[in-house]
């Protein structure tokens, strides 16, 4: 029994260290916010935890944490409703425990996300899973419980808009 | 406008936590997993993080369990278990069909009797009132011995009857005889013992006497296990000589007298209970005795070959 929840400790461990970049990732881009982001990315990893807890099996780990971060982002966002992004935008930056150069990688994208945010959120949710986090075709189908053939034309479309928004 | 996004996404992947804010966010997870043991850990346990990165591993050690497996479990099996049915009536049929001709018929035949004398012996030693199932091995046994018989005459005429004149060597009475006389014998290996014990000068106490009575059991077990051991090597020489030899025909036959040989001899063992110290004594000599000329027999007939 011990030895099970100590197993279980190092494998949560390896899990974290896999994916937590990727997360952050992901959830740095949809709410372009260091500390949320940071927060979000923590509470996904702990919700693993509590759904082991509660008895569940996760077959496939990388979907179930975009899932998870999709989810809280939604929640984030629903709680967050009366602030303008803007402002989440504006104290977004957080040197505390950041180096000059991520800083400014942080920074950069930020301000190109500020171009995104012209897309409606699904399709930039899509293609930041897609050409940021690389995930594949059958992971996003996993992670937004949908089909690979709708992910595939959803990513298209997406696509398609933001060339629109780039080129005026 | 497309090198803008694609500049983008290119950035985006260099995001990534800072060492400091990884370690932190991992201690506190860490103690969070700590603070929060998993109880019901066996369903949570081996399948969620071993299944996804041994799913092919996974799949075909199910695979093998759930055919291959069975049947190599089986082969350890014995009467009563519930893959005794797989061991018989699939391993065994399937492997007889490698036997094609009368020689290796016979030969498999041989192998089927030592499979339930193995069992029968196994029976005997491990389950109480188990008479049907021995009666059935030892009627299986039988059928089989005559097959293979039948079939390693089929094409060896000449050769049969050299070892089958050792048939005249064993007393062939011996099965009904030692019956009657052990319904006859009363005394017990256990009784025996008391007797000898009352016999010496009186013991110190009560506790003294039942000690020396267990004592004398305690020998007698062994003297009996001694016996049946040394049967066992007798048996053992035989089957070396059998394979000293490099005629077929005649190391099937020979196999054939043995397994006889070890199958009359478990009727006897078998009624051990029933039987004083010296009975087995009697029939584990006459047992040995059989063996020598038998492996005897063997020799000399290779000689003539």
């Amino acid at each position: 029994m011990k030895k099970n929840q100590k197993y279980l400790e190092q494998e949560y461990a390896k899990t974290f260290d896999e994916y937590s970049d990727a997360i952050f990732r992901h959830c740095f881009f949809r709410v372009s916010h260091t500390e949320v982001a940071r927060d979000i990315t923590q509470d996904a990893f702990i919700k693993v935890w509590q759904y082991l807890i509660l008895g569940g099996e996760i077959l496939n780990m990388k979907a179930f944490l975009y899932k998870t971060a999709n989810n809280l982002i939604i929640d984030y966002y629903r709680k967050k409703k009366s602030e303008s992004l803007d402002t989440l935008c504006e104290d977004g930056f957080d040197p505390i425990g950041d180096t000059a150069e991520q800083i400014t990688d942080r920074a950069e994208v930020n301000q190109a996300l500020a171009v995104l945010e012209k897309l409606p959120s699904d399709d930039r949710d899509i293609l930041v899973m897609r050409y940021v986090d690389d995930l594949t075709i059958e992971e996003i189908a996993d992670a937004l419980d949908q089909t690979q053939n709708a992910v595939s034309v959803r990513i298209h479309r997406a696509l398609e808009k933001a060339k629109k928004i780039f080129t005026p | 406008m497309k090198n803008e996004l694609e500049t983008l996404f290119e950035k985006g992947k260099n995001i990534h936590l800072s060492q400091k804010e990884k370690s932190d966010m991992k201690a506190s997870l860490i103690s969070y997993a700590q603070n929060h043991p998993i109880r019901s850990i066996e369903s949570a346990l081996p399948w969620y993080m071993y299944f996804q990165s041994h799913i092919a591993v996974t799949a075909f050690t199910l695979l093998v369990f759930m055919t291959g497996g069975s049947s190599v479990v089986a082969e350890k099996s014995f009467p009563g278990d519930a893959l005794y049915g797989v061991k018989t009536g699939v391993n065994e049929q399937v492997l007889g069909l490698f036997a094609v001709s009368s020689q290796s018929k016979a030969q498999w035949q041989v192998t089927l009797a030592d499979r339930r004398l193995q069992e029968v012996e196994h029976v005997a030693l491990n389950q109480n009132n188990a008479e049907e199932t021995k009666n059935a091995l030892i009627a299986q046994i039988d059928q089989h011995i005559k097959s293979a018989t039948e079939q390693s005459e089929q094409d060896t005429e000449s050769e049969a009857s050299d070892i089958q004149n050792i048939n005249d060597i064993r007393p062939d009475t011996a099965t009904q005889k030692k019956s009657s006389e052990i319904e006859t014998v009363e005394a017990p290996a256990l009784f025996m013992a008391t007797m000898a014990v009352s016999s010496e000068p009186t013991p110190s106490s009560p506790v003294r006497a039942t000690e020396i009575v267990l004592d004398e059991v305690d020998t007698g077990e062994k003297k009996i296990v001694d016996a049946f051991e040394k049967v066992q090597s007798a048996q053992e020489k035989v089957r070396q000589v059998i394979e000293s030899k490099e005629s077929k025909k005649v190391k099937i036959q020979a196999e054939i007298e043995l397994v006889k040989a070890r199958r009359t001899f478990f009727e006897l063992k078998d009624r051990e209970n029933k039987q004083t110290l010296v009975d087995i004594s009697k029939i584990v000599d006459q047992e040995i005795q059989y063996l020598e000329t038998l492996s005897e027999s063997i020799i000399e007939t290779g000689d003539r070959e």
